[in-house]
């Protein structure tokens, strides 16, 4: 699987990728640091009691965080680590610029994308028995995802 | 739309022929053509068409014309 900011580079070498790497490796600091911060928002709402707080969000925000900054410091070693073997990096570059692996990844997010549809449609009409909001919620998500992509087919439509 | 009843391998390719006959190996090919081998094994198989891009490239690789080697089968697209 690449990794949350692949974004289609065009590196056409072991050297222009590797300063693709790094551009990317600061993102990950950037959300090493989100992490850091949302962890600490956790520790703080920790201390307020529980009365006037949910403890349950205390500990989601908290798992939030110290999870977004394991996940990155792991993403960044791994980078460091594929930086320093030439093998390994254009293993991953080939990975990310191959024609075919940008059209099994697209593929994959327009299935998934249906997936998350059924999903939540299905949510919306089980869920909704039980819990009210869901129906609304779901709703939304579902027209913010189709006002998004009508929006998006525009504006690429325009663009290529 | 005329797409919808297009089948998959409308483009038959030469690669592997061609690539026999030169005694090149697929990850030689891959290296030269910057893409990975499993790329040239789905184009050898014909499970995958190649872009313009690729195929000149292939074509360039191979000193022929791209229409020497990735061969348009106006039947199967009608």
């Amino acid at each position: 699987m690449t990794d949350l900011f692949c974004d289609g580079c065009k590196a056409k070498n072991n050297e222009e990728y590797r300063l693709v790497l790094k551009k990317r490796q600061r993102r990950y600091w950037y959300l090493f640091c989100a992490g850091l911060l949302t962890a600490a928002l956790g520790a703080v709402l920790e201390a307020i009691p529980e009365e006037r707080i949910s403890g349950r969000q205390t500990a989601f925000v908290l798992g939030l965080g110290s999870g977004l900054c394991l996940g990155s410091a792991l993403i960044i070693w791994n980078i460091r680590r594929v930086m320093k073997n030439e093998d390994q990096l254009k293993e991953r570059r080939l990975k990310e610029v191959d024609e075919r692996e940008i059209e099994v990844r697209s593929r994959a997010l327009q299935a998934a994308a249906k997936a998350l549809m059924v999903m939540l449609y299905v949510l919306s009409i089980i869920g909704g028995l039980f819990v009210r909001e869901l129906t609304w919620v779901c709703g939304l998500l579902i027209f913010g995802f189709l006002v998004s992509f009508a929006l998006f087919q525009k504006y690429y439509g325009k663009k290529l | 739309m005329l797409y919808f009843l297009c089948g998959g391998s409308s483009v038959k390719n030469r690669i592997q022929e061609l690539r026999k006959e030169r005694r090149v190996t697929q990850s030689e090919l891959a290296d030269a053509v910057d893409v990975s081998r499993q790329t040239i094994i789905s184009l050898e198989s014909g499970r995958y068409n190649a872009s313009l891009l690729l195929a000149h490239k292939i074509a360039q690789f191979f000193g022929k014309q791209i229409e020497e080697i990735f061969i348009f089968d106006e039947e199967e697209m009608l």
